[in-house]
């Protein structure tokens, strides 16, 4: 009797982490400086490994669940000192020529950041996780811990400030399909 | 020219998608390398090698006093809590750090997008025996014996200090394990806690 191939939890951990890991090293360089998202990465993974029997049988909600322990371990770190781990040395020294060899381009996005940056905090994250990180607005509601209804609002609100902030004339035309884009995109 | 001419959300969309922060780009070197992470972080979790742990602290875990609801609460305060909810908790964990010094850790403010993943937290929270499920022992262990190096100045962390965050560490992971255990999605589930021992300076 042949018996079905499915992977060992272990093995399912690695596969989703290795398919994932880049996707949250961009989410939290775009939130920390290079050396710091290597530390917090490897961070990350050791939490996902240390609560490997959590780990969602869903392909899209295990990642979540590990954008989730990102999000917490990127709220630790900014609430407590920054630790370096062996682990991300590596990584860390690779990012750092990385980063000196692409750079960002002079001033690309800049105004918008600087805008985004005065919203209030909660509405420049889902700003953040939607337009950066391309989370769809359920994800994010989801990733923030607040209902999708209340992060609809938000949403619109946030863009009407900063569409204000950036002098943008036309207001309000995307009332209804603002988030028609990202939801349609649902990330797999 | 109005078929040519783009919507105004499309545009401003592409604006907030376009300022998005350069992030390094994932050349296979940097994919092998977080595969090479992936991969590691297990055994690195698994060889990290406990050191000892000083009889105090094991004797703190041992001598846990226990948790309590509100009622419990209100016979237990006698410091200043200074978030709102604090003085009303949902739980309350009594323990001892390796120096010897009793603390209270204050649990609360628990926040879900499904209210009633709120409510089992809430109940969860409450029940006498969350700090004997809580895996204190072995988180401190975990956090005593990894690599750490402070960066930005200041003491190096002693037991006291990796005690107080562990305790805090494992209650809010055996709360979030149990809503999973129960069935709740626990993906920005969030929670606050307030820490003071009789030293005060937690």
């Amino acid at each position: 009797m042949t018996r079905a191939s499915r992977p060992e939890p272990a093995d399912r951990l690695s596969e989703v982490l290795t398919a994932v890991a880049p996707d949250l090293l961009k989410y939290l360089q775009r939130r920390v400086n290079g050396a710091d998202a290597a530390d917090l990465l490897a961070e990350t993974m050791t939490t996902a490994w240390r609560r490997e029997h959590l780990l969602p049988g869903e392909p899209e909600q295990a990642r979540m669940w590990l954008y989730g322990i990102a999000r917490n371990t990127l709220l630790n770190a900014e609430r407590s000192e920054r630790r370096r781990l062996r682990l991300a040395d590596r990584l860390r020294s690779m990012l750092a020529v990385h980063h000196d060899a692409v750079g960002q381009p002079a001033d690309t996005g800049g105004e918008v950041r600087d805008a985004i940056e005065r919203l209030e905090p909660h509405l420049a994250e889902l700003i953040r996780l939607v337009h950066w990180d391309g989370l769809t607005l359920v994800d994010a509601a989801a990733l923030i811990g607040i209902p999708a209804s209340t992060a609809r609002g938000r949403y619109q609100r946030a863009k009407q400030e900063l569409r204000e902030a950036l002098g943008s004339e036309s207001i309000g035309t995307d009332g209804g399909t603002f988030d028609a884009r990202h939801n349609a995109g649902a990330i797999s | 020219m109005n078929d040519t001419t783009e919507p105004e959300s499309d545009a401003f969309d592409r604006r907030l998608d376009a300022s998005a922060p350069d992030t390094s780009v994932l050349t296979p070197e940097l994919h092998a390398e977080i595969a090479r992470m992936a991969a590691t972080a297990k055994r690195e979790l698994s060889s990290r090698r406990p050191r000892h742990l000083s009889r105090a602290a094991i004797f703190g875990v041992a001598a846990v006093i226990g948790l309590g609801g509100v009622g419990a609460a209100a016979a237990a305060t006698f410091y200043e809590w200074g978030l709102p909810w604090a003085s009303n908790p949902d739980g309350i964990v009594h323990f001892t750090l390796p120096s010897g010094t009793d603390c209270e850790l204050r649990v609360g403010n628990f926040g879900a997008e499904n209210l009633e993943a709120a409510a089992a937290a809430r109940e969860f929270a409450g029940r006498a025996d969350i700090l004997d499920r809580a895996d204190v022992q072995g988180t401190f262990e975990e956090m005593r014996s990894a690599e750490i190096t402070v960066v930005g100045g200041g003491e190096t962390p002693g037991d006291d200090s990796f005690y107080k965050a562990a305790v805090a560490r494992a209650v809010g992971l055996v709360i979030s394990e149990e809503l999973q255990r129960q069935g709740f999605d626990t993906v920005g589930f969030s929670s606050e806690g307030e820490m003071h021992c009789s030293d005060d300076q937690s």
